[in-house]
């Protein structure tokens, strides 16, 4: 679904369908489920007892929220906003700070025929790997949303309150030193 | 662009060891059931949102006004444009039929 039509699929859906709720429960669930998961994962350690009881608040508020979307904004940006501020109330409330542990080491990704994937594959994986755990907890968050989301800085810049052209900046700088990382694999 | 291209690729590959646990979605979808979780959208968001379409609407009718002198040769009699008045006419009403279903019980 594109970004347009999801985002009046939700708007719609959430203004009058009551009985069709399940099905934008679907929606969200199937769509957003990993990548919630993930974004979470880059604030709270994966292995924190809590993990799970925060990725189903976070559903559940998500849901519950949906009648307060704005179709004039990204739904994906609404979305990531709610999961930041709901991961930070977290770690506030119970007094722990943010995630600054290295990332997990991410899962190995088979070789394969297609040179677009095989970069991927072997050392350029673990390259990007290495370069994403130098990276800040909040910088993997733009990095995320920016390289895997393809939210604009401006999007991204509401979601972390930051600026914009801070972040076009941060992620040239990043886009030229993965460059440098990768070449040879590129 | 390649750089781009690659990265998306890379975090594909670590979203795929993340997908939630099932038993989750289930004591979910149960107590979505309850209908415990979802209000009802504001009724200003809806009419804000309809004046902003009814206003994209004006402003692109009013922007093509020119073609309205065209019309006058292609249809002299007005059939064709009786019919797409028609058919608009239908359109809005089964929007309407839906949405009003969608909100209150039928009688």
């Amino acid at each position: 679904m594109n970004t347009l039509r999801e985002k009046f699929h939700v708007f719609i859906r959430s203004s009058f369908q009551d009985k069709r709720r399940e099905e934008l429960f679907e929606h969200i669930w199937h769509a957003y489920g990993r990548r919630i998961r993930y974004y979470i994962a880059q604030l709270i350690p994966f292995r924190h007892p809590a993990f799970e009881d925060v990725f189903q608040e976070i559903m559940l508020k998500i849901f519950r929220h949906l009648p307060d979307f704005n179709p004039a904004r990204s739904f994906k940006a609404w979305v990531y906003t709610i999961v930041r501020h709901h991961c930070l109330d977290f770690l506030k409330n119970r007094q722990e700070r943010l995630f600054a542990e290295k990332a997990e080491a991410g899962p190995e990704v088979p070789g394969t025929d297609d040179p677009e994937k095989a970069v991927l594959s072997g050392q350029a994986m673990a390259r990007i790997e290495g370069f994403i755990r130098t990276l800040d907890p909040a910088d993997r968050e733009i990095a995320y949303l920016r390289f895997y989301e393809n939210l604009r800085y401006r999007e991204i810049g509401r979601i972390l309150d930051k600026n914009p052209g801070t972040l076009r900046a941060k992620v040239h700088h990043w886009k030229k030193d993965l460059a440098e990382e990768l070449r040879g694999f590129v | 662009m390649k750089i781009d291209r690659i990265m998306k690729q890379y975090y594909a590959a670590r979203l795929e060891e993340q997908a939630p646990p099932p038993e989750i979605g289930e004591r979910l979808r149960a107590r979505l059931a309850e209908g415990a979780d979802m209000r009802r959208s504001p009724l200003r968001q809806s009419l804000a949102f309809n004046a902003a379409v009814i206003a994209v609407l004006g402003l692109m009718l009013w922007l093509n006004s020119g073609t309205a002198l065209s019309l006058k040769e292609i249809d002299p009699d007005n059939t064709r444009i009786r019919r797409v008045e028609q058919t608009l006419h239908n359109g809005l009403e089964a929007i309407w039929a839906a949405a009003v279903s969608g909100t209150h019980p039928p009688e």
